[in-house]
């Protein structure tokens, strides 16, 4: 989060004042304070001013003080509702009001602030005492340090910059803090657009990537499954195309010249080329004598590549080649080209499912 | 009790309907009332189990497993070159159009900062004799080797145009420089540029491509001679050099010709003969492949002729020395001594000669490489032995670089409880201190290698993009990305991203 | 095929194998052997120099190994034996000599201290032979 640093959003009376001040609000009902709070930080917040609806806007005007500007930018951070103790006085006042308008608790008790007195009393004005006369000749912004920053925000609220540079850097940040709220509220940053599944880094590898490389790992080594996974991977993107047997094409794809520059895409068509439909369980007591009979049964998209992988990695231990990886490799091309025993192994499991077809109504009948 | 069934009832009830059994089973199962003697009648043909005789003994003891049947083991040395096989090119990636080959015009030519720069095809061969490439550094994944040019390479192009300049304030200098850096931050390959832009200029390249296998017992060795026990020659290890330095330099060296008297050789020096007929028998019988190489070593240094020699002499070209992985040299080796005690790698002759090129000068007093030349010795990120003193050394040079004087506090010294060896630091010592005969050289310069500029790093990317390995907007955000990735540009981290593929889907 | 002290050994064998293979040389010995003769450790018996084979030789037949080794090893248990000393009480019986405990795992004591000489007439070639001896249960008494 970039931090609420809003150079606007101070306000120019104290909350406090803004209720005591206005008459009008002391006899509306308890309803109509809520009612005007909460559209109010609703546009500012925003920007959808134009769509409040009248009523709502004639409120805040009479709620708002001469001083309160009524197009005061406010940032989206400003207080949504007012704060506890200044509803609880509203209340206060509403509820155990007194006949002669004397506030209830001593606290809520408040007089006129001297600013405004001095405003309208030139007598008073000069004779002040000397602390405040000081205060006033010299001007407020130019002690070394402060130690409030919120006495300092009136100040700097106004629209007339004495510095330059001030204005500009004020200007920079409420463009930002604008056009972030306009294009996508609540985020700094544009929404990334069509973010990869891998860019996770728990998910880094592509799914069949990751499959594979479980399955190729013997005693846990999984780093070593990684490195003979590189190897094959590798050895996909630089072995000639493979030559496609017309009898058992690969899924289709993108022509055969081009699998090699995407060995991913190359890896999962060989894999699910060969990936069985079905697989066929031994079901032991259908028809009686304790026999089991072969039922097919469907597979889903990770067992069926699962069972490719496997029959891959079966395979591939019958070649000669000193390195795993290049074992499993060159039956990979192997599979590619249709040379494979992989895809016997895939046409026998499809027939068995075919003729074991009819024992799927004993199954169904036992239940 | 006695069943109510007569036997031919039996055999008369009816059986299962054929339709619904598969058809294997059918037969089985036609007068089975029992389903223990069909199983049973099946499980003894699995199992072969072997019936025992009368009286035989049994034994407790588990049965020998069957010898796994096993294919014969790879042929002697396979699978060692399967290892260290070197494929430069990959045909189905695509040949990226506009990628100008490495030439003596455009190796200064700062434009070209942050594209790839082709190695010429006529010297793959000169660059594989000297086993400049390794087997990891990820050429084969290219339509042909190629290398970034980055800072430091056109540092080192200029470096080189210089020394080799007919005339400027560079001509004939010898600059020393060891070269540092992070873990697959280009090293080996920054000496692989070097090379190529010495062959390009015709230099004599000599290079050692990997200083751990001197001094890890796998070659030969033998006592320097009756004199000096004490030093000890690698005449195997001479030869393979000397066989680098011809097949890479055969150019270079077939057209010069003996200058000096060589009475240490025992076949016959005469004029006229070739630099690589000279180095030839020393190839041929490692016996004599140390005194060859000094012979050859004088040459190539020689500046004049000597007398009787004068006929044909030609100015002998600067010379490009290349070792890696350093920190080898700085230990003791695995040899043993005839007293059954480590050999130091300093007394090595063959480390003595290469070592010594580091000091500007030699024993007597001449300059070392007085017809100019570029020395490398690069250490590695991976293999690489802790050396204390070493390590002490090269933060000392680094001091001196920075401007630091020995004699001041803040100067680096080695702690006292470590026991850093003596006779590294004094190599160092000597080297970076003493004046060199020629004012021109500079004394050893520590070089690290960090990695590559964001501008860099897009070059390096889009090539991969341009060769149809990577598949992905290769834009100014992206390239960021990578870069923080692999370690602020990191071009071995940067590869290992570029050729991770991955399929949007 | 090379001759060292007598014995053929194929020239593809490393020479610090080959010389562990006689029996009182170990790691220790032959590596200083070796250094002694400025070969390498995985020198193959093939690539040494003529005089190197010599030199080795030479070297070997100085040394007290193969059957003067076993002889002396025999000789010793003889000795204890003849002074009618607890050891050479326990060799005879075929028990441990060094005070190890008999009532479970005697077993290899037997073949291992050698202590049959009298009663055979002749001794097993080496020690891995008695070891192999013990362990495929061959005859040996």
């Amino acid at each position: 989060m970039p931090p609420r640093l809003n150079l606007f959003t101070a306000r120019a009376v104290p909350v406090l004042r803004q209720s005591a001040n206005s008459s009008a609000a002391s006899r509306r009902s308890f309803a109509t304070i809520l009612n005007t709070n909460r559209p109010c930080a609703a546009s500012t917040g925003h920007g959808l001013k134009s769509g409040l609806s009248a009523s709502v806007r004639t409120q805040r005007r009479c709620n708002s003080s001469g001083s309160d500007g009524q197009d005061r930018p406010k940032g989206p951070t400003e207080d949504p509702l007012p704060h506890v103790s200044e509803e609880a006085a509203e209340v206060s006042k509403i509820m155990d009001k007194k006949c002669d308008g004397t506030p209830a608790s001593p606290e809520l008790e408040q007089g006129t602030p001297i600013s405004e007195i001095l405003q309208r009393d030139k007598e008073a004005l000069k004779h002040m005492p000397k602390v405040m006369q000081d205060q006033m000749k010299r001007p407020s912004g130019s002690r070394s340090f402060s130690t409030s920053a919120r006495r300092l925000q009136p100040e700097l609220q106004g629209k007339e910059f004495d510095d330059a540079s001030a204005s500009v850097v004020a200007n920079m940040i409420s463009q930002v803090n604008q056009q972030a709220t306009e294009l996508h509220p609540g985020l700094k940053f544009e929404v990334p657009e069509n973010l990869p599944k891998t860019e996770n880094f728990r998910k880094r590898y592509e799914t069949i990537v990751e499959q594979f490389t479980k399955l190729l790992m013997q005693d846990g080594k999984l780093s070593k499954a990684q490195n003979t996974m590189a190897f094959i991977l590798d050895h996909l993107r630089t072995a000639p195309p493979p030559n496609i047997n017309p009898r058992r094409r690969l899924l289709p794809g993108p022509p055969a010249p081009q699998l090699p520059l995407n060995p991913v895409l190359y890896l999962t068509l060989i894999v699910d080329s060969v990936a069985p439909l079905l697989k066929l369980r031994q079901q032991k007591g259908i028809v009686g004598g304790g026999v089991s009979v072969q039922v097919p049964s469907p597979l889903a998209l990770r067992q069926r590549r699962r069972t490719a992988i496997k029959w891959i990695i079966d395979a591939s231990d019958k070649r000669k080649d000193s390195l795993f990886g290049q074992r499993v490799a060159n039956e990979l091309v192997a599979v590619a080209e249709g040379r494979s025993g992989v895809w016997e192994k895939r046409e026998q499991v499809h027939k068995l499912g075919v003729a074991g077809r009819s024992n799927l109504g004993l199954v169904a009948r036992r239940r | 009790m006695v069943s109510s069934f007569c036997w031919s009832c039996l055999t008369r009830l009816p059986t299962a309907p054929r339709a619904i059994l598969p058809p294997t089973l059918t037969a089985q199962r036609v007068a089975a009332f029992h389903s223990s003697t069909p199983l049973l009648a099946g499980a003894k043909k699995k199992g072969d189990l072997p019936v025992a005789k009368y009286r035989q003994a049994k034994s407790a003891k588990m049965k020998k497993k069957k010898p796994v049947e096993r294919t014969r083991p790879p042929a002697v040395g396979e699978r060692r070159a399967l290892r260290k096989r070197i494929v430069l090119s990959n045909p189905n990636a695509l040949e990226v159009e506009d990628m100008q080959d490495l030439s003596a015009e455009n190796m200064v030519d700062a434009r070209l900062r942050g594209s790839i720069l082709g190695l010429p095809v006529p010297m793959l061969d000169q660059l594989r004799a000297v086993q400049a490439f390794k087997p990891k550094q990820g050429w084969s994944i290219f339509r042909r080797p190629g290398t970034v040019v980055r800072r430091e390479t056109l540092e080192l192009g200029r470096l080189i145009d210089g020394i080799s300049a007919e005339e400027g304030e560079n001509k004939g200098k010898v600059v020393r420089k060891i070269i540092t850096g992070v873990k697959g931050s280009g090293k080996s390959v920054h000496m692989l540029q070097a090379m190529s832009m010495a062959f390009t200029k015709e230099w004599v390249v000599i290079t050692v491509p990997e200083a751990q296998d001197l001094v890890i017992a796998n070659t030969a060795y033998a006592p320097l001679s009756d004199e000096n026990p004490n030093v000890y020659v690698q005449n195997d290890a001479t030869a393979a050099l000397l066989s680098r330095i011809v097949t890479a330099n055969q150019k270079v060296l077939s057209k010069l010709t003996v200058s000096q008297p060589h009475p240490a050789l025992k076949t016959a020096v005469k004029p006229g003969m070739t630099l690589e007929a000279l180095a030839k028998p020393g190839i041929q019988d490692p016996a004599v492949a140390w005194s060859v190489f000094q012979a050859l070593w004088t040459e190539l240094t020689a500046t004049a002729p000597a007398a009787g020699f004068e006929k044909g002499f030609k100015p002998r070209p600067p010379m490009l020395v290349t070792l890696d992985n350093l920190a080898h040299w700085m230990k003791e080796t695995k040899y043993n001594n005839i007293d059954c005690k480590p050999i130091h790698a300093h007394d090595l002759v063959f480390v003595q000669h290469f070592l010594s090129l580091l000091k500007p000068s030699t024993e007597a007093g001449k300059p070392s490489l007085p017809n100019g030349g570029l020395i490398l010795y690069a250490t590695s990120g991976s293999n690489s032995p802790t050396v204390y003193g070493f390590e002490v050394a090269l933060q000392q040079l680094a001091a001196r670089q920075a401007g630091i004087k020995p004699s001041s506090p803040e100067f680096p010294q080695p702690d006292p409880y470590l026991n850093a060896d003596k006779r590294v630091l004094a190599v160092f010592n000597d080297s970076a201190s003493t004046k060199s005969p020629a004012s021109k050289d500079r004394s050893l310069e520590l070089q690290t290698i960090g990695g590559l500029t964001r501008d860099e790093a897009q070059g390096f990317m889009e090539y991969f993009a341009r060769s149809g390995l990577l598949r992905e907007n290769i834009t100014d955000t992206w390239v960021g990305e990578k870069w923080s990735l692999a370690g602020g540009g990191v071009i071995g981290e940067l590869e290992k991203l570029g050729r991770r593929l991955r399929v949007i889907a | 095929m090379v001759f060292i002290l007598g014995v053929n050994f194929p020239e593809r064998n490393l020479v610090k194998k080959s010389l562990e293979s006689f029996f009182g040389i170990g790691n220790l010995t032959s590596t200083r052997l070796l250094a002694r003769f400025h070969i390498h450790p995985t020198c193959k018996v093939g690539d040494l120099a003529n005089k190197q084979v010599l030199d080795i030789t030479a070297a070997l037949s100085d040394m007290k190994i193969e059957n003067d080794l076993r002889r002396q090893y025999l000789d010793n248990i003889k000795r204890l034996k003849e002074t009618g000393t607890y050891r050479g009480r326990r060799h005879a019986l075929g028990l441990p000599v060094r005070g190890q405990r008999t009532r479970s795992q005697v077993g290899l004591h037997p073949y291992l201290n050698i202590s049959n000489y009298d009663t055979r007439g002749c001794w097993s070639t080496s020690l891995v032979d008695v070891v192999v001896g013990y362990y495929t249960k061959q005859e040996f008494y």
